[in-house]
């Protein structure tokens, strides 16, 4: 089995699962994402950055909550690569 | 000329010339925000400290290098590859036409520097090269590199002399444990316990943070009551329309002082408690988001006197590097 990604934020800022907030969040856990797939997004100076999966696979855990502060190196998303 | 591949999040040409004399047609002074890096950068190059070097915030740009050069980068903690290999910061790294170099997120303050052999040549307009983010004039066509921007190189004479800075001299040395603030005079639109909480506050700087101003967040500041001045807006922290002068902190509404950096507003309605003393500026740049800032209350002699060693330091750079 491969080993678990964890997908971690480059930047600062502040983290948003999702795109308005009227809006689903991007990923749930259990999900399946394409590499490249937005999980989120992270303001910092009144700009968004989306934070993407570097892999394909399926979400297994999400450790920041919508809104929350993130330094540059924070653990976000907990991805487990398909096979293959 | 060197193309972007991947720009970074916000990166721009930037100098240390200053529009100076500007204000009166709301251009700010712009330029690099930490001064001391870029200059430092430049004379790791070969180049005059007011060359124009690129800024970049948070996450450094990576490029194709078209014509024989050479690179410093200097601020915040950076990775440098030039063709996957790691190379050091704060030391002339030679580049050749072909070679990919990349830089990697900021680690410990929010700006990079990278100076090139014969500086970015772009027109100085009114007196500068640098960007000028909101008036989209200045740098490359005003505004941030993209993907595919071409960036110019100015003439060099090709001197392939690699020289380094120490690690004492690096920003991460030039840490304080507060910046200095004159309050303005008189100091009487925040109470007494109000400027207090100013200067004893451990502010947390926040992520909407940027060129135009370091933005804070901490306790409310109480303001002396006072009557609504004629043309005045009606909060306490309102004022009659002024100049800002650079390094200007004001406090919208009472709570979350901004520092008014080099792309900040010439002018506006709040009222101004304090300036940043201008040996200060370069470090108030370069905080991360959620780190704390102190505020100290120094004399305006006080904060000339540190200008004048803030000056003296700039024209001894040359003296500190070594060769690498």
């Amino acid at each position: 089995m491969t080993d678990i990604v964890d997908v971690d934020s480059p930047l600062p800022g502040v983290f948003f699962r999702r795109p308005a907030s009227d809006k689903p969040p991007f990923v749930e856990t259990g999900d399946t994402v394409e590499a490249g797939q937005t999980l989120g997004l992270i303001e910092i100076m009144k700009q968004f950055a989306s934070l993407n999966s570097p892999v394909a696979g399926t979400v297994v855990e999400i450790l920041v909550e919508d809104g929350a502060n993130l330094d540059p190196g924070t653990v976000v998303v907990k991805v487990r690569p398909s096979d293959g | 000329m060197i193309e972007i591949v991947t720009p970074g999040l916000s990166t721009t040409v930037q100098d240390t010339r200053e529009r100076l004399g500007t204000a009166e047609l709301g251009v700010n002074v712009g330029g690099a925000l930490d001064r001391r890096s870029a200059v430092t950068a430049n004379l790791l190059v070969g180049n005059a400290p007011e060359a124009a070097v690129l800024e970049a915030a948070y996450v450094g740009p990576s490029f194709v290098v078209h014509a024989r050069t050479a690179l410093a980068v200097t601020g915040g903690s950076v990775d440098v590859t030039v063709n996957g290999e790691p190379r050091e910061a704060w030391t002339t790294v030679e580049l050749r036409p072909g070679d990919v170099v990349g830089l990697g997120p900021c680690r410990d303050a929010p700006r990079v520097y990278l100076a090139l052999r014969g500086g970015v040549d772009v027109p100085v307009v009114h007196g500068s090269r640098s960007t000028n983010l909101l008036g989209r004039f200045g740098g490359l066509a005003g505004s941030a590199l993209t993907k595919g921007s071409h960036v110019p190189l100015g003439p060099a004479d090709g001197r392939a002399v690699a020289w380094t800075v120490p690690v004492e001299h690096r920003l991460a040395a030039r840490r304080r444990d507060a910046l200095d603030v004159v309050p303005v005079e008189p100091d009487d639109r925040l109470t007494q316990e109000g400027l207090d909480t100013f200067f004893s506050t451990d502010w947390s700087v926040t992520p909407a943070s940027d060129r135009t101003g370091v933005r804070l967040a901490g306790p409310a500041l109480s303001w002396r009551p006072r009557p609504q001045q004629l043309g005045a807006g009606p909060d306490l922290s309102n004022t009659v329309d002024g100049g800002y002068p650079l390094g200007s902190i004001h406090v919208p509404g009472g709570s979350g002082p901004i520092l008014l950096h080099r792309d900040g507003p010439t002018m506006g309605g709040y009222a101004v408690i304090g300036v940043v003393a201008r040996a200060d500026l370069d470090l108030a740049a370069q905080n991360m988001p959620r780190s704390s800032v102190r505020f100290r209350r120094v004399t305006r002699p006080e904060a000339l006197a540190r200008w004048d060693e803030y000056r003296a330091g700039l024209s001894s750079l040359p003296s500190l590097l070594v060769r690498a």
